[in-house]
Order: C-alpha cells, then sequence, then structure tokens
C-alpha cells in the first residue's frame, strides 16, 4: 500500500495501459499542454479523457517524448479536434515529415499509427514552459535514440517517458536490431538521469512514482544482464513487443504466430542476431511464455490477450 | 508498489453505459486514477467488479464491433 504521489495542482496524468502510454496534462491558466498521447486506436478516449480534464481549458500544445507509436498514435486526432500545435523531438523531426513508417518502427514492429503535422524541434538543452513550470528538455537516447525527458528543477519532477519506469525500462530496439548501440546510450542517459535532482518521476507506462533510487539500480541492473546475455534482451523485446500487439489485436491465431515472427523485422532480427531458433520454436516459447505471465491465454487454436 | 490499475488496453468508452469497455471505469474516474488515494481506488475497483458482474455479459459482444474503430 502507498498514498498517492503529490504532484502540483497544474499537473494531471491521465495514467493508461501497455498500449497507450500516459498522457501528462499541464495547465498554464485557460490554456494546457499534453504530453505524449497514446495509441491510434485509443484516440477517441484520449480526446475524451483530455476533455474531461481540461474542463474548458484550450489544448494549445502537444509535446511527444520520442516518436513510438504508443506516444504519438493519438496526435493527429487531438490536432484535429483542439487545433494544438505538436512539438517533437528534433532527431524525428524529418522521419515524421516523411512520414518513414520503417524509422517508426510502425512497419518494423507491425504496429499502427496516423500521420501528422509536427509544428516544431525541440532540442536537448530546450526549455518549455508547461503547467507553470518550467522544464529542461534532456536528450534521452536508448529505447529511441532521438528521446527527449523534462526536467523541472525546482519541484524536482521528470517526465521520464519511456527512460526509466519504475522498474525498468522501453525496448532497446537499435541494439536489438543492430542499428546502432542501444545499450550504451541507454547507460549514458541513465547516467544523466542520476545526476538530476529528482523527487517525483512520471514514467510513460505505470504510475508515477517516487521511489528514484530504486528505479535507476533497477535500469542499471537490467542493463547490465542485457550486456551480459544479448539473448536475454531479445527475448525480453519479444515478449514485450507481442504483449503490444496481442492487445492491439486481442487475439492471434497460433499456427500463424511462426510466420509472424519470421516477417516481422524486429522479431526476425532479434531472433537471427540473438536467439537463433527456428520461428516454430520461437512460438512455442512465446506462447508458453504470454500464458504463464498471464498476458494470455489459449483457446482453441486462438491465443487470447488475457 | 502502488495498486495496479484495472485497464486492460481496450480503451473505448461505451455510448450506451458511459463506461470503459475494457476496465468499466467512467471518463472521471479513469482520469482521476493516478491522484487517487489507495482507499478511493479500492472503492472504484470494488465498483468496477460489480459493473463487470453486471454488465459484463452485455458488454462482452461489442469488442467485436466496429464502434469507435
Amino acid at each position: 500500500m502507498s498514498t498517492a504521489v503529490t504532484l502540483p495542482d497544474t499537473i494531471r496524468v491521465l495514467e493508461r495501459g501497455w498500449l497507450s502510454a500516459n498522457n501528462v496534462v499541464l495547465f498554464d491558466g485557460g490554456r494546457a499542454t499534453v504530453v505524449d498521447s497514446g495509441y491510434v486506436s485509443h484516440g477517441a478516449q484520449t480526446v475524451a479523457l483530455l476533455r474531461e480534464v481540461l474542463a474548458g481549458r484550450r489544448l494549445t500544445d502537444l509535446v511527444n517524448t520520442h516518436s513510438h507509436s504508443d506516444h504519438i498514435g493519438g496526435n493527429a486526432l487531438v490536432q484535429r479536434t483542439f487545433g494544438c500545435a505538436i512539438s517533437v523531438p528534433a532527431g524525428m523531426l524529418p522521419t515524421v515529415a516523411a512520414w518513414d513508417e520503417d524509422a517508426l518502427l510502425l512497419t518494423t514492429a507491425a504496429q499502427s499509427g496516423e500521420r501528422f503535422h509536427a509544428d516544431r524541434a525541440l532540442h536537448p538543452g530546450d526549455t518549455l514552459e508547461m503547467g507553470e513550470l518550467v522544464w529542461q528538455a534532456i536528450a534521452a537516447p536508448g529505447h529511441d535514440m532521438d528521446a527527449l525527458v523534462f526536467h523541472n528543477r525546482d519541484r524536482r519532477i521528470l517526465i521520464s517517458g519511456d527512460a526509466l519506469w519504475r522498474d525498468g525500462f522501453g525496448i532497446l530496439f537499435a541494439e536489438v536490431l543492430g542499428l546502432g548501440d542501444g545499450i550504451g546510450a541507454a547507460r549514458r542517459t541513465l547516467e544523466a538521469i542520476a545526476r538530476l535532482p529528482v523527487d517525483v518521476v512520471i514514467p510513460g507506462h505505470g504510475a508515477p512514482f517516487v521511489e528514484f533510487d530504486d528505479a535507476l539500480a533497477r535500469a542499471f541492473a537490467r542493463l547490465r544482464a542485457f550486456e551480459e546475455d544479448g539473448s536475454r534482451m531479445a527475448r525480453n523485446a519479444i515478449r514485450a513487443c507481442m504483449t503490444f500487439s496481442l492487445l492491439d489485436a486481442r487475439s492471434m491465431e497460433i499456427d500463424a504466430l511462426p510466420a509472424h515472427l519470421a516477417s516481422v523485422p524486429l522479431y526476425r532480427e532479434a531472433n537471427a542476431r540473438f536467439l537463433g531458433l527456428t520461428p516454430e520454436a520461437l512460438a512455442d516459447w512465446l506462447v508458453g511464455e504470454l500464458t504463464r505471465a498471464g498476458v494470455a491465454r489459449r483457446e482453441g487454436e486462438l491465443l487470447v490477450a488475457a | 508498489m502502488s495498486i495496479a490499475s484495472p485497464c486492460i488496453n481496450i480503451c473505448r468508452m461505451s455510448a450506451t453505459t458511459g463506461l470503459c469497455e475494457g476496465c468499466f471505469r467512467s471518463l472521471d474516474e479513469i482520469a482521476r486514477w493516478s491522484r487517487s488515494e489507495d482507499t478511493d481506488k479500492l472503492r472504484v475497483l470494488e465498483l468496477v467488479a460489480q459493473r463487470r458482474a453486471a454488465l459484463g455479459a452485455a458488454a462482452a459482444p461489442t469488442l467485436a464491433s466496429p464502434e469507435g474503430a
């Protein structure tokens, strides 16, 4: 049991699930900013929740921590609905402008999104005024090489996106796909975050938390484990991403899983680079893992989201 | 650790019940969750269980409907 984390009245965290990242709403008088917009298929609920907390305030800005589908999926609908300007990390601006579905990891991880127009680029070191507080944008590569986190020094709050959760961090895609030094980047990011004065973390997924040191210790431990055993990182990535897909699709044919795992680049690369299993063996392992974890259950020939 | 939210990632409001089709919470209950004390969260979880029992059978088929898609 724990008491609720205390945040300033100018900040409302809409705690979502895994398919949709949290939406952090920050009030500045009659206007407001939201950080991250959730997954595309949850857009209608995201808009309804925003209306609920805005209570007549005007949503003028939407800011993204990074470019993944569970953080940018509602961007287009939120922008259409509220007419807000969208600010994205500078590194993702060309990718968004070209709507490169490979680079956005949509095709890479078999996820969906809706194209949107980004109005502004945010650079590391930039300051943002949100919720009557000043936030510094800090580079947070690792899970996403262009990601930013936002830190307020006065109230010692960190909006961490998927760079730091209560127990871990987001999939290190670059490392799993062999496109870059995701582990090294994530370590440098965690080291930089660890130097910040932080009392409360608002993560991209899960409840806001105050156990900053313990979360860092867990994240560093996970990094070490991934570094020592790449197969653990690969299995973790496959399990997490398939959980996401299953939550999206709600059910999948078990017989079709090997072909799916062999065709989606993330699974194919993770398996080829770290595991070397046949698609059938990988599918068997995965079904066992997801059912054991209570994420899914078998219903005849179907794997169904629990 | 905090009490887990009842979100099951369906995240679609029902026009008929005004509740999320996945977690059976109202917009206000979802929006307030992260600011709620544990006693309030437990009360919401109780309400969710009651609503699921009362509405669950009727609500299930709408999972396959195109509403909100």
